[in-house]
């Protein structure tokens, strides 16, 4: 069977799935996605990849709501050609995996008849009740309502696109409107519970120096980009309260200064020098550690160190750092957001607080950095719930291989 | 650099082209341009004289930079350079074979300023593009000639119709099943390919397309297709015995004589399968089966050569088996197997 993955960052969330089909027998996979994206991403071996050009920007006439599927247009356009140059050389998929967020799956099965195309759906934006005009904070205004509806304009030309969709979570399917439900799965890609697994004698060198072990009371915090989607804004308020009751806790933060998602801050600044100015007279820099970006494994090693991790987000998709929190044995204090409560039941898995009230993360956070022992049942749960539904080797690839093979008899 | 000379340049690049002195005019045409870089009267020089000289591809290329370059004016002295621009690109069109976007450059020509040439232009193709019997004759005339085996004369047609129409899916089909038959095989695929993405419901064409994958060895290839054609037709009988060739191919003989049992169960008529399978039942061992098969293959096609053979192999080997006294039968090897047919 030949197989064509599609991410613009390929492989993006497809690394795993796709690795893992490459070593199967009889199967041939490919990955394609845009040559600027991919410049710095690391290879799979024996997937060969398809870069096709980053398409044109869009234009500044474009209307503001219907940008985002001018780009999705333009990125689809630009992968038909480029597709079509390989398709003529003999590319003939059978399955066609693609995320279609960014316009890529748009017009697949116009020039891949037959083949089964499999979409990624992250997520369909809602005007209310996730993520948008979550926090007061960052309020919408009101012309957020017509462009953030008018965002799903993409994924809805997606959906019908593809023959059959996943999502990642319950959650993140039950964003979509009812009728597109029944065409999506839930297979989430998957935690290597191997390599995330707890490590009693763990220890990290961090690069301003420091040195940090396993059973030292560790608070630790990561996020891709440190930014208010995920919460960094209240887990910096409720530090001063924490550093105050546990004169020994070291903080270790990881993540970069970057937005993923949500506002920009203005120009020049960044969320975590803004947050940090916030707080200063109220704690000693020197028990903070900012990592910024850390290689995989160092990231595993603060996992396993950590005494407590924190996580919060918006209700939005949840990311893989909390899944793999779980899978090292952290004790998760994590918000109760919707995305969060699918996965952590509080006082079983992982202790839950209301996303806005600093003082109760801090409140939990003392409570469970003075009281270690308290809280391995909890740790113990927390990684069994990885092991037992998110698992990549017994759970999500036998479920995504499992999809592919009914929707391709 | 003055405008006298770049004028009087200009003004003598013209001259010769209208004596068709091509390549003192280009020169000069390109003096012009390093006088001043961009003209747009130059560009559209060079692109007339690649025009003239049968160069259209190159032609099209300049004439769409110098159409992005004055399309925006809407000053009157610019009609008659506009309509002069898309008269070319017309004709560029034209003998690239893009009929249709030919006709449309003209008609926008004609529609900025009237002449006659432009009318006779647009007329003659109008009644060429514009009457679908041209084509459908063309590729039924096409069709034919193929089937009679002068394939050259097949491929003049076809192209003639994909002149008119470059994206005619069955032109596209036709012209793909001659190329594949001159062993063109890395020719005839985008062909097949592209009036698939034309005319998605035609199970013929993936069962085509399935069997130039078989003949250049990919047979998983070839399987996807097949399988294709009978998404699109679930009774498509040649998608079941082309697959039942393929799955044989690759050793998967159950999967093979379940294919071809499926297209006798469809088309118990089908020379093609009953041969097929009295051959694959044969390698197996099943003797009696394939004399079965292979005679019922004869009765409907009495000249089927192949089915002849076929059974003259298997009616030695029963009497092979009388004769020895070897009471274990192993299945036979495909080294004295006939064809199977495609």
């Amino acid at each position: 069977m030949e197989i064509l993955f599609i991410h613009p960052n390929f492989p993006g969330q497809f690394r795993r799935f796709a690795a893992a089909l490459a070593r199967e027998p009889g199967m041939r996979v490919y990955g394609a996605g845009d040559a600027g994206w991919m410049a710095d991403t690391v290879p799979l071996p024996n997937i060969p990849v398809i870069a096709y050009p980053t398409p044109e920007e869009v234009s500044k006439n474009t209307h503001p709501y219907a940008r985002s599927f001018d780009g999705a247009v333009k990125r689809g356009q630009q992968i038909v050609q480029t597709l079509l140059n390989h398709k003529r050389q003999g590319l003939e998929p059978d399955v066609i995996i693609a995320h279609p967020g960014w316009g890529d799956a748009f017009y697949l099965r116009d020039i891949f008849p037959g083949a089964t195309i499999i979409g990624l759906f992250e997520y369909y934006y809602r005007v209310r009740g996730a993520d948008v005009g979550f926090d007061p904070e960052f309020p919408m205004n009101f012309d957020d309502i017509f462009r953030v509806r008018s965002l799903n304009a993409t994924q809805l030309l997606a959906l019908e696109s593809c023959d059959i969709g996943y999502c990642p979570t319950d959650w993140q399917r039950n964003c979509f409107p009812p009728h597109y439900r029944q065409q999506l799965h839930v297979i989430h890609d998957g935690i290597d519970t191997h390599t995330a697994a707890p490590d009693a004698n763990a220890a990290i060198m961090l690069p301003d120096g420091s040195t940090h072990r396993a059973g030292e009371e560790i608070l630790t915090f990561v996020s891709r980009n440190l930014e208010p989607y995920r919460g960094f804004h209240n887990f910096m308020r409720a530090l001063p309260l924490i550093l105050e009751a546990r004169p020994d806790c070291q903080v270790i933060i990881v993540g970069s200064d970057g937005v993923s998602y949500g506002k920009q801050p203005p120009a020049g600044q960044t969320y975590r020098q803004r947050y940090l100015n916030e707080i200063a007279d109220r704690i000693d820099p020197s028990r903070l550690h900012f990592t910024g970006h850390l290689p995989y494994p160092d990231y595993l090693k603060v996992l396993q160190v950590s005494r407590a991790h924190v996580y919060l987000t918006y209700p939005f998709i949840l990311s893989w750092s909390m899944l793999e929190a779980m899978s090292a044995g952290c004790l998760l204090i994590a918000s109760a957001t919707a995305s969060v409560q699918e996965v952590i039941t509080d006082g079983k898995n992982g202790l839950l607080f209301p996303f806005h009230e600093p003082t109760a993360l801090a409140n939990r956070a003392i409570e469970a950095l003075s009281e270690p022992d308290r809280y391995l049942a909890i740790r113990e749960a927390a990684r069994q719930t990885i092991i037992s539904s998110y698992d990549f080797e017994t759970i999500c690839y036998p479920a995504f291989i499992q999809l592919i093979n009914q929707n391709n008899p | 650099m003055t405008k006298t000379t770049l004028a009087a340049t200009l003004k003598e690049a013209g001259i010769l082209l209208e004596k068709r002195e091509y390549s003192n005019a280009e020169t000069l045409y390109r003096k012009a341009m390093q006088l001043q870089p961009g003209n747009a009267a130059a560009a559209m020089g060079i692109a007339m004289i690649y025009n003239r000289a049968g160069h259209p591809e190159e032609a099209l290329k300049i004439l769409q930079k110098v159409w992005k370059a004055i399309s925006g004016s809407k000053t009157k002295k610019n009609i008659a350079s506009k309509a002069a621009v898309l008269a070319q690109i017309g004709l560029a069109q034209q003998q690239t074979g893009r009929m249709i976007e030919a006709l449309q450059s003209f008609r926008e020509a004609n529609a900025l300023k009237p002449s006659a040439e432009l009318s006779k232009l647009i007329q003659n193709l109008e009644s060429a593009v514009e009457n679908p019997h041209t084509i459908v004759q063309l590729v039924a005339k096409a069709n034919q000639l193929q089937q009679g085996g002068k394939l050259d004369e097949a491929t003049k047609l076809y192209h003639t119709a994909l002149q008119l129409n470059p994206d005619h899916p069955e032109a596209l089909h036709g012209l793909g099943l001659v190329l594949r038959a001159q062993k063109d095989l890395d020719g005839a695929l985008p062909l097949i390919q592209q009036a698939i993405i034309l005319a998605p419901d035609r199970p013929d064409y993936y069962n085509d397309l399935g069997i130039l994958f078989q003949e250049r060895g990919e047979l998983e290839k070839a399987i996807s297709f097949h399988k294709r054609a009978l998404k699109v037709k679930a009774d498509f009988t040649p998608a079941y015995i082309n697959l039942g060739v393929a799955y044989k191919r690759i050793g998967k003989l159950d999967e093979a004589i379940t294919a071809y049992r499926k297209a006798i169960q469809l088309q118990p008529n089908s020379p093609a399968a009953h041969n097929n399978l009295g051959n694959l039942l044969r390698i197996q061992g099943d003797l009696k089966g394939a004399r079965k098969e292979l005679k019922q293959a004869i009765k409907l096609h009495p000249s089927y050569q192949d089915a002849i053979e076929n059974l003259a192999t298997v009616e030695q080997e029963l009497k092979q088996i009388t004769k020895t006294t070897t009471k274990t039968r192993k299945p036979r090897t495909s080294k004295t197997a006939k064809v199977d047919s495609l």
